[in-house]
């Protein structure tokens, strides 16, 4: 039998590394996302010399920091290379297959960040940020037209990426997918309680119509956080 | 449900990531069993009794 030094290494692992590489990874992702889309918007309506601009240089420089801070981190705390200890070959496959599907999903985000900044910056200082619920300027989230190709990528490439998470979740072992099902449970009845309650909230004038972007995104962050919490408490 | 699979484990001077690796899951799941947060499915269950070529009864008592 191989000795080993990890055979009293019985504490789970850290739940504190784990779901602070996964705020660092979405940090990196969301911060590229962000300057990028700076960039291509800065390039679509000539705003380098204009009085935006040193309120552009500041987001930008902003968004490289922040990127270059969660990267920083991200080198530092090796998620993805915690020990030297053994990994089963289901468990190197769902970590691949996760990090392809943030990976692709990624590139969806960045496409409609980047379009709705080219497109649509003709007639507006800076599009990064609003003030209004309607329309937010983040590309990302943006209610403005996209060109058709621009959508297409989009879209292909959240189905590419829903495709591999599915694979993923049926790659995974059956402790990892039954934190994964305790994740969308938690998910499905928030999302199920707060729909109609703030779609009748908008009848009655008290809240803005429903938001079904914002529903997605809280819907995205409770499985993640639920499932983390779930697999490494 | 209780187990002795850190005994046995021990018994074999296999770590945690070392049985997970011959049980094909991760570190965390066997974590999760040996610290009673995760009841194994049927078919882990027998993988594991396979492994350490014990009857189910010997290594998991749902306290009966």
């Amino acid at each position: 039998m191989a000795s080993n030094e990890g055979l009293h290494e019985d504490a789970p692992p850290s739940l504190k590394t784990a779901a602070l590489s996964v705020g660092l990874a979405f940090a990196a992702l969301f911060s590229l996302a962000a300057a990028a889309g700076v960039v291509a918007g800065m390039f679509a309506t000539h705003t380098f010399w204009t009085p935006w601009a040193w309120q552009i240089t500041v987001i930008l420089a902003a968004a490289l920091l922040v990127c270059v801070v969660a990267i920083w981190g991200l080198l530092s705390l090796k998620p993805w290379k915690r020990s030297h200890e053994p990994v089963s070959p289901a468990t190197r496959r769902t970590r691949r297959l996760f990090w392809l599907t943030e990976l692709v999903g990624a590139l969806a985000g960045l496409a409609l960040i980047c379009g709705t900044q080219l497109v649509h910056q003709k007639d507006l200082p800076f599009g990064v940020f609003s003030h209004t619920m309607d329309d937010p300027s983040f590309g990302m989230f943006s209610n403005r037209p996209v060109s058709p190709g621009i959508a297409l990528f989009a879209i292909t490439s959240w189905v590419l990426a829903m495709a591999i998470g599915l694979w993923r979740y049926l790659s995974a072992d059956e402790y990892e997918r039954k934190a994964n099902d305790f994740g969308k449970l938690v998910a499905f009845r928030l999302f199920y309680t707060v729909t109609p309650a703030w779609w009748v909230a908008a009848r009655a004038g008290l809240l803005p119509q429903p938001n079904a972007m914002l529903l997605w995104l809280v819907t995205l962050c409770v499985v993640t956080i639920c499932s983390f919490w779930r697999q490494y408490r | 449900m209780k187990n002795r699979l850190k005994v046995l484990r021990a018994e074999r001077d296999w770590s945690q990531a070392e049985l997970a690796v011959r049980l094909d899951v991760s570190r965390q799941a066997v974590n999760a069993i040996e610290t009673g947060k995760h009841d194994p499915s049927l078919q882990l269950v027998f993988r594991i009794a396979r492994l350490f070529e014990m009857p189910i009864e010997e290594i998991f008592n749902d306290g009966e």
